[in-house]
């Protein structure tokens, strides 16, 4: 079939659509309805799906604890605990659905500043710390990678600790002393308040993990006891945890009877549940709306029964002038096709337009992806056709001798 | 029972024309073609062993009263219809075995036709009218299509109307326009069923010299028709009555 013969065919249809507009207009309606209300479900329930994504990764979605302990089940400590070394953080990275890795080194020293002395929580981590826990600064910079790699002696405070030693006052560019040593303020992180387990998390002090190791002239070395990773997707999680299994099990040189001494804890289940949930409602509230469409398929066929009948005497003139059975199919296929392709663009146009409306109601954004926008093109194109094949196939069938006698 | 080629005393042609035919290839051969209709239980015979042929260059006048048959005749002829029983060769084939789609074509390609109620589609143009065929044939060039529609319209004169709507054009100037279509595949037959049946006796006569320019051009006429004087204007009559041909 060459397209030359399509596009004939499809102007031809456009021509007949236009002589009769009110026809036209309420036919599609139907379909217009339809679509409309898909678009609008599919993106009001893609935006509850987006903030509920969002509201799971702020809680830990994506994120994987490392801890360097191994236990069965049943409780039992199994193989020899080990910290995780620099080695296993860089492969980690390398890891494809792996997105941060964040080393969790935790001790806790004597802090200084003018007169002020206490006891303060230090934790030695990265510049992924900020990005995994969605933790910004308040005021001043977060330590990026150069402060980690130079072991810079540079200091990032907890919220309370900002305020137990500095107040108001300004605290970016000031030097406390962390065991005597002293530290450049470089920032302070915004207030997270108390854990549910009434646990003060804004109470520390972070600093490049590298530095605290340097500067312990002690001689025992802090090692990486725990690792937090967030992985590139919510979905990702499970492949990440393999991947990462499957690393350090290599580099530790387990043997297969061998229990890990290492940890993952996460929390894809739940998260894969509530997903779950949400996809169930999207699909159920689609299919209700999907209802409205075969209403509209049906008034296109109806239509297209009545004007196969008008126009009997001209199919029996084209048969005769040498129209065969697939040239009059496919002219009334067009017809219909076009008729409810139409409807289902207005449907996207005025679902786009009503569901940012709806999503101003919610309170939650309503997202239209692209993949919505030719889903329902095709599938109103596809209701036109349907729906059309047997008002084509009754023309198709007409017998020309009696049809060319109809009176238009 | 086949045709006898008789010379009528009034006939315009020349008994010479008579004996060019005979050596002319045969186009149209029925063969005691019978055609029977199936009405629930009732059975009715509209042609009775029908022969007939109709050689290249025929200019051929069918008469007889209405419900004669010779409608049938014409739509066998025009492989609309196809008969009971009997061989019908067009152009020494037989049609028979052909499928609808395959005598579409052929309908398409070698037939024009001419309606005693015009039958042109009324929401079209008179060029778009008489492009129609050639959407039916391998010709999709839009250019190519135009220009051979206004050949044929410059044919029947009508090249100033060529945007009109049927509804706009007189009876004779429709009939001109379905002319034009009947021409746009340049087939080797036309085939008109009462073309002046509408038409008062003016038109009437500028249809007729239509159609016989179309003959001197080399087509092939046949033509149904009430009006002896227009069945007298043809090469050769064929009267059929009651199904037979007399």
């Amino acid at each position: 079939m060459k397209i030359s013969y399509i596009i004939d065919n499809i102007l031809e249809a456009k021509t007949n659509l236009l002589r009769n507009i009110p026809r036209t207009i309420l036919t599609s309606l139907g379909i217009v309805i339809g679509i409309t209300s898909v678009i609008i479900l599919v993106a009001i329930t893609d935006g509850a799906k987006n903030i509920i994504e969002q509201q799971l990764v702020s809680l830990g979605a994506k994120t994987i604890v490392l801890k360097p302990i191994g236990r069965t089940a049943s409780g039992v400590y199994r193989g020899q605990a080990a910290d995780f070394t620099q080695n296993e953080l860089k492969f980690m990275r390398q890891i494809p659905s792996v997105e941060f890795v964040s080393p969790i080194v935790k001790t806790s020293n004597q802090v200084s500043y003018r007169d002020i002395v206490q006891v303060v929580a230090v934790v030695g981590s990265n510049e992924d710390f900020s990005l995994i826990n969605d933790w910004p600064t308040a005021s001043g910079a977060f330590i990026n990678r150069i402060d980690v790699e130079d072991g810079a002696k540079v200091c990032v405070l907890g919220a309370s600790v900002q305020k137990r030693f500095f107040g108001a006052e300004k605290s970016v560019g000031k030097q406390i002393r962390i065991d005597g040593i002293s530290f450049r303020v470089i920032g302070h992180l915004t207030e997270k308040g108390l854990t549910p387990g009434g646990r003060d998390q804004d109470d520390f002090i972070l600093i490049p993990y590298t530095s605290l190791n340097r500067w312990d002239y002690k001689g025992q070395l802090y090692g990486i006891s725990n690792i937090i990773i967030s992985t590139t997707k919510t979905t990702n999680v499970e492949y990440a945890k393999f991947s990462i299994r499957k690393m350090l099990r290599e580099q530790r040189g387990l043997l297969k009877d061998q229990y890990d001494n290492f940890q993952m804890v996460s929390y894809e289940n739940v998260t894969k549940k509530i997903l779950q949930t949400t996809m169930i409602l999207k699909v159920l509230l689609s299919a209700i709306a999907s209802i409205s469409l075969v209403v509209g398929g049906i008034g296109i066929m109806n239509v297209m029964l009545v004007s196969v009948t008008e126009r009997t005497k001209e199919i029996g003139i084209r048969i005769t002038i040498g129209a065969t059975r697939k040239d009059i199919i496919f002219q009334f296929l067009s017809e219909s096709a076009l008729l409810s392709f139409f409807g289902g663009l207005v449907g996207i146009a005025l679902g786009y337009t009503l569901s940012q409306v709806a999503s101003s109601y919610v309170g939650w954004p309503a997202i239209i992806s692209t993949k919505s926008i030719v889903a329902a093109c095709l599938f109103s194109a596809f209701i036109g056709i349907f729906f059309g094949i047997y008002p084509a196939y009754k023309a198709a069938r007409l017998d020309p001798i009696k049809a060319i006698r109809n009176e238009e | 029972m086949f045709l006898k080629l008789r010379k009528k005393g009034n006939s315009p042609y020349p008994s010479l024309k008579d004996i060019d035919r005979m050596s002319a290839k045969t186009v149209i051969e029925l063969q005691n073609i019978n055609k029977i209709y199936q009405t629930g239980k009732n059975e009715l015979q509209v042609l009775f062993d029908v022969c007939l042929q109709i050689y290249e260059g025929d200019f051929i006048s069918i008469v007889g009263p209405s419900g004669s048959g010779k409608t049938t005749l014409l739509n066998i002829i025009a492989c609309l219809d196809r008969p009971t029983s009997g061989r019908y060769l067009l152009g020494g084939k037989n049609v028979k075995s052909r499928t609808n789609d395959d005598l579409s074509r052929i309908r398409n390609k070698s037939i024009g036709f001419i309606f005693q109620s015009f039958n042109l589609i009324s929401r079209h143009t008179a060029i778009e009218n008489v492009q129609m065929p050639l959407q039916y044939s391998e010709i999709l060039d839009k250019k190519e299509r135009k220009l051979r529609a206004l050949e044929c319209l410059e044919m029947v004169d009508l090249t100033n109307r060529a945007k009109h709507h049927p509804n706009e054009l007189s009876g004779g100037q429709q009939q001109r326009v379905a002319i034009a279509r009947s021409l746009i595949n340049n087939p080797d037959i036309i085939l008109a069923d009462e073309p002046t049946g509408n038409l008062d006796s003016k038109t009437s006569a500028d249809i007729i010299n239509l159609l016989k320019k179309l003959h001197e051009a080399g087509k092939t006429i046949i033509i149904i028709t009430h009006d002896e004087g227009i069945a007298k204007e043809a090469m050769d009559t064929i009267r059929i009555s009651d199904g037979r041909i007399i």
